[in-house]
């Protein structure tokens, strides 16, 4: 009993400064989700208007689904590359006969070194269609046809500002499967080889299965990393997603909403920005709770 | 005894250094304004201001315009808000009043009621201005003018020779217009721009009667001339800010832009060698209607309401300092803008900017969209619209009918 009053006393800190920094604007965002309110002057109680409206109104309906389906598909993506390079890259630079093993990890990592919307800034100049690095090296090469305004077609736009996503990301997730093969027992993979297993086959039968709890939270880790991006697709994009909302993501959906734009002062108002954060962290709890369990199932003990 | 004497003479000593310490100190205050080149092309006005009032001083601060409104709302409603400040025109200001965040100007500014009524409204809340009129931005064509001297072109005086000079150039192996893909500058810029030039004055009369709406053929038409202009935009524009687009015209790369009168000191900065002139964007010869050009009222000065009786006084100076005639010449001098208040003369300013003045007292019409209109405070996601409507005309992902009908959704 004394030491369950001491353990509570000693969370007490911890636990009021989640409480002041998290819990209180996550139930305040809540509360401003039932009322109509503007961000200025009074609000308006009105029960669950705001997410009928969110769910029913085409044109909150319409961007909200586009932006949610962006947001998927960026996750899609970056699973495929950011994990699946990340992995492969691992795999070879945990290799002890590669030589420069340490510039290589460094050069991987450098990319998430600079913080996403200044790295995002400079990307926006790469691809800038008159002045743009890859235009010109294009040009250069003679290969003219193939510039294109990477950041402002239509079709381009999103697999462009995907293409920036992973690279960022990719180091780190490449630091992330290293450290975990580390842990690995190397115990195991000498006796996969007593046993006449090959590289591929240790790879395959040993280490894949007993890195399953890192790829499980680095999947979670990339779901989360997903659906919160901004700055860096702020940076490539614009606050409208542009060009034609085929770079919108739900955090950019979001801040339209609540804080509107140049003409439009005050967007849809607190109360329904307030509904959109709500349902994005309902997604993200949810999911999130998926993968813990999932998580915590696949724990492994050497 | 001579102990107590020194601590006496020290003591006097420390509160004259002291009484004078106090004497020196300012009263600092902070002014937010849109965009850190609007900031830059105030100094001067900071400086008369500081010199003016000795123990007054005034810092003006420029903010993200593209963010501004965010970051604005956020720092008043969080009472972290500045003095003064430039306040977009409504709904912003009646939005401030009803929440009691500014206080109306009608009795600390004695200069307001000089101010055209018109420019007031769009700055009231019940009756009452909450902010002093700042100025009117209008919306030229520039050109430069060594690319139409060098082609043998001239100024057209309608659409279809517009046109024809767009496809001169592009013969002659010139990009013809600059262009950005800015959502908010199509709104704000381009669309305007093209419908002033193209609605009949008697559908702007039913519109604000209520009789049309914007799926009317005439509202189509602005987007149909809209998509005669892709072919002649400057190549990779899809990727262009307004700031690239900006660049590439001041830099020769194309002849002409669309663009607002805060720009021209703007182009002189970024290329002092330019050679550009304005002309207003002509209308279609069928029309049978002369020039015009768009123009619109561009924010106020306000001042906070939850301020000290010290800071309170010194924002209170500021705001009659820019409701007097020498601010706003310096401002029309320095910034390029178009003062609205009473008994400024243009002596000072840009020959450019007295020219679009000028174009505009003689040409100008506020078209009832025109920002701060009835339809901005009744359709809070028309600009929106009216600004994705025309991205997609310009990229070829609506008809113009589908984009006077998405426009007409967003009521």
């Amino acid at each position: 009993m004394r030491h369950k009053k001491r353990a509570l006393l000693l969370l007490l800190p911890a636990l009021a400064v989640y409480s002041l920094f998290v819990a209180y604007p996550y139930i305040n965002s809540l509360l401003y989700s039932f009322t109509d309110w503007m961000g200025v002057g009074p609000k308006q109680f009105v029960g669950l208007r705001n997410y009928v409206h969110l769910f029913t109104e085409p044109r909150l309906a319409r961007p909200f689904w586009r932006a949610l389906s962006h947001n998927l598909l960026l996750f899609g993506v970056s699973m495929l590359f950011t994990v699946g390079l990340g992995l492969s890259f691992a795999f070879i630079l945990s290799s002890r006969r590669l030589k420069g093993r340490g510039f290589f990890k460094w050069v991987y990592f450098l990319p998430y070194i600079l913080p996403a919307l200044s790295a995002g800034f400079i990307w926006r100049y790469i691809f800038h269609p008159r002045w743009g690095a890859l235009n010109e090296a294009l040009r250069s090469l003679g290969l003219g046809d193939w510039t294109h305004a990477w950041l402002g077609e239509l079709n381009l736009a999103f697999p462009t500002i995907m293409s920036v996503w992973c690279l960022r990301l990719t180091g780190l997730y490449i630091l992330f499967f290293m450290a975990a093969m580390l842990a690995i027992p190397e115990e195991l993979r000498d006796a996969a080889k007593v046993d006449g297993c090959g590289r591929l086959k240790t790879i395959w039968y040993i280490e894949l299965p007993l890195l399953r709890p890192t790829l499980l939270l680095l999947t979670l880790l990339n779901f989360i990393t997903s659906f919160n991006a901004f700055d860096m697709i702020y940076a490539l994009s614009d606050l409208s997603g542009a060009p034609l909302g085929q770079s919108d993501v739900l955090t950019l959906f979001f801040y339209r909403t609540a804080f509107g734009s140049v003409h439009d002062p005050f967007g849809e108002g607190l109360g329904m920005g307030a509904a959109v954060a709500s349902v994005m962290a309902l997604l993200l709890i949810g999911v999130s709770l998926l993968f813990f369990k999932a998580i915590q199932k696949s724990q492994v003990e050497y | 005894m001579a102990r107590r004497v020194a601590i006496v003479l020290l003591s006097a000593v420390l509160a004259v250094g002291l009484l004078g310490a106090a004497q020196q100190e300012k009263t600092r205050i902070e002014v937010w304004v849109w965009g850190d080149l609007t900031a830059q092309f105030m100094e001067t006005l900071e400086a008369t201001f500081n010199t003016a009032y000795p123990t007054y001083e005034l810092d003006i601060v420029g903010k993200k315009a593209t963010e501004y409104n965010t970051i604005l709302t956020t720092a008043l409603q969080g009472g972290a808000g500045p003095a003064a400040f430039l306040t977009r025109i409504n709904p912003m200001p009646a939005q401030f009043a009803q929440a009691g965040l500014v206080e109306a100007v009608d009795v600390l500014v004695p200069l307001i009621g000089f101010y055209d009524q018109a420019a007031l409204a769009a700055l009231s809340s019940g009756g009452k201005p909450y902010a002093v009129p700042y100025a009117v931005v209008a919306y030229p064509i520039y050109y430069n003018v060594d690319i139409f001297v060098q082609h043998g072109l001239s100024i057209p005086t309608t659409w279809e020779e517009f046109i024809s000079l767009c496809q001169a150039l592009q013969a002659a192996g010139v990009a013809p217009i600059s262009m950005y893909h800015a959502n908010w500058a199509y709104t704000e810029i381009v669309h305007p721009t093209v419908a002033a030039a193209f609605l009949p004055d008697a559908w702007l009369e039913a519109l604000e009667a209520g009789e049309v709406t914007y799926d009317s053929p005439e509202f189509v038409r602005t987007f149909e001339a809209l998509a005669q202009l892709v072919p002649y935009l400057i190549d990779g524009w899809e990727g262009m800010t307004y700031g690239d687009a900006r660049a590439a015209f001041a830099g020769g790369e194309a002849a002409m832009i669309f663009d607002g009168n805060w720009s021209v000191p703007t182009f002189r900065d970024l290329n002092p060698d330019l050679n550009f002139d304005v002309f207003v964007l002509p209308p279609p010869a069928d029309l049978g209607q002369g020039l015009r050009m768009y123009w619109r009222l561009d924010g106020g000065w306000s001042v906070n309401a939850v301020l000290g009786a010290v800071e309170r006084e010194v924002a209170i100076a500021f705001l009659n300092f820019v409701a007097g005639p020498l601010a706003n010449e310096i401002l029309a001098r320095d910034l390029g803008i178009l003062p609205v208040a009473p008994g400024v003369r243009l002596a000072l300013a840009d020959p450019l900017s007295r020219k679009i003045s000028e174009l505009r007292v003689a040409h100008g019409v506020e078209i009832m969209y025109g920002i701060g209109g009835q339809v901005a405070l009744e359709y809070g996601g028309f600009y929106g619209a009216l600004g994705t409507a025309t991205e997609g005309v310009f990229l070829g992902a609506l008809t113009p009918e589908q984009a006077a009908a998405q426009v007409e959704a967003s009521k």
